[in-house]
């Protein structure tokens, strides 16, 4: 889709997940930027990643504003530490009004943090358990 | 009154140390375990070692309906977590919460957690006073800076030196609410004289204040006169 094309992303956190996202959304056509405060973490990045590379704080309201938050359609927080995650979905979504977010988080008890509809939160525990169920032997029957 | 002190290091033991001193009930949580027991120890209370950015833990720590959580860890994304579980789960009144990041103060002021305290922050606004005028000796700033009191020292060569306040030509929303003549205090009226040498208390808004603290220094005559 050519709309596509003029859609800005922020990443913050070059962690597996966030590199894997900025590969694929970049050959899609989205214009990136990815923000880690460990330059080293870039090295992961693969070759046909076009988007920007900043070594910088994620959370810090000025590099986001630096880094164009202000016309950013989509915002992704997947660094190591989930309170820095909620920190940064909570500007991006509060201050800034992005209109996509996405988080990752670790911790379900969280959840009940981000009372917003346009937050989308991420568990890899919750993904784990579901792949665990499919490949397993085990019939687990959870509804709780 | 009952407090929860959540994370820090030297700023939460000299905290835990003046709040216990004035009979202030208290809950300690602390992530490190070797300071926890050296809270413990010196303080001879009981510390809870673990994440207070966890729930399990402040449901652990017990402090539901506390009346404050003061958050000191060194990391403000930890610290913003810690007071919103706090206040939306265990419906804690008050959070404090110190940051690193001095634009943390207004970002989470929007995002819901009202007392922020920021030292660079604390520490560059009190320059920027102490520099613009040395007359200037302390002022105090209430309901999010909207307006403040400030002691102002009368200089030799004032204007008003020696003059009657009823002749004080300070803007409309400013007031001088008390004057320490010689180290006494004095309510004052319109006739009282301000001398030189006399500290004055300013109330006034914050659009005032700069045009307030002028009239009443030394090098700036009143010219509306």
């Amino acid at each position: 889709m050519a709309k596509e094309k003029h859609r800005n992303v922020i990443i913050v956190g070059c962690s597996r997940f966030g590199v894997k996202l900025a590969g694929s959304l970049s050959s899609l056509g989205y214009n990136l930027t990815i923000i880690d405060k460990d330059e080293s973490s870039f090295l992961k990045l693969p070759d046909n990643y076009s988007g920007y590379e900043v070594c910088a704080d994620g959370t810090d309201v000025n590099i986001l504003k630096d880094n164009g938050i202000e016309s950013t359609d989509m915002f992704i927080a997947v660094t190591e530490s989930e309170n820095a995650n909620i920190l940064a979905a909570k500007i991006a979504r509060e201050i800034y009004d992005v209109p996509e977010v996405y988080i990752r988080l670790t911790d379900i008890e969280k959840e009940t943090l981000i009372d917003d509809p346009n937050i989308k939160a991420i568990y890899p525990f919750k993904l784990s358990v579901e792949e665990f169920k499919k490949i397993s032997s085990v019939q687990i029957d959870d509804e709780q | 009154m009952n407090i929860v002190v959540a994370g820090g290091r030297e700023e939460a033991d000299f905290l835990i140390g003046s709040l216990l001193s004035k009979k202030i009930k208290l809950k300690v949580i602390n992530n490190d375990a070797n300071y926890s027991k050296y809270l413990s120890e010196k303080h001879n209370i009981s510390v809870l070692n673990g994440d207070p950015s966890k729930e399990y833990i402040l449901e652990d720590a017990d402090i539901l309906d506390y009346d404050v959580l003061v958050a000191l860890d060194s990391s403000d994304a930890d610290n913003f977590v810690t007071c919103q579980i706090a206040k939306k789960r265990f419906r804690v009144k008050k959070v404090v919460c110190t940051v690193a990041n001095p634009a943390n103060v207004d970002v989470f002021k929007k995002l819901g957690i009202n007392n922020v305290i920021s030292s660079a922050y604390s520490v560059a606004r009190l320059l920027e006073q102490a520099t613009t005028l040395e007359n200037l000796v302390n002022t105090l700033s209430a309901e999010d800076e909207a307006f403040s009191m400030s002691e102002i020292i009368i200089e030799a060569d004032a204007y008003y030196a020696g003059k009657q306040l009823k002749e004080v030509k300070l803007p409309s929303k400013a007031r001088i609410t008390c004057v320490i003549h010689k180290g006494k205090m004095v309510i004052p009226t319109g006739q009282t004289v301000i001398y030189a040498e006399d500290k004055v208390l300013l109330l006034s808004s914050k659009e005032c204040h700069k045009e307030a603290i002028e009239c009443l220094s030394g090098v700036r005559k009143n010219d509306k006169k």
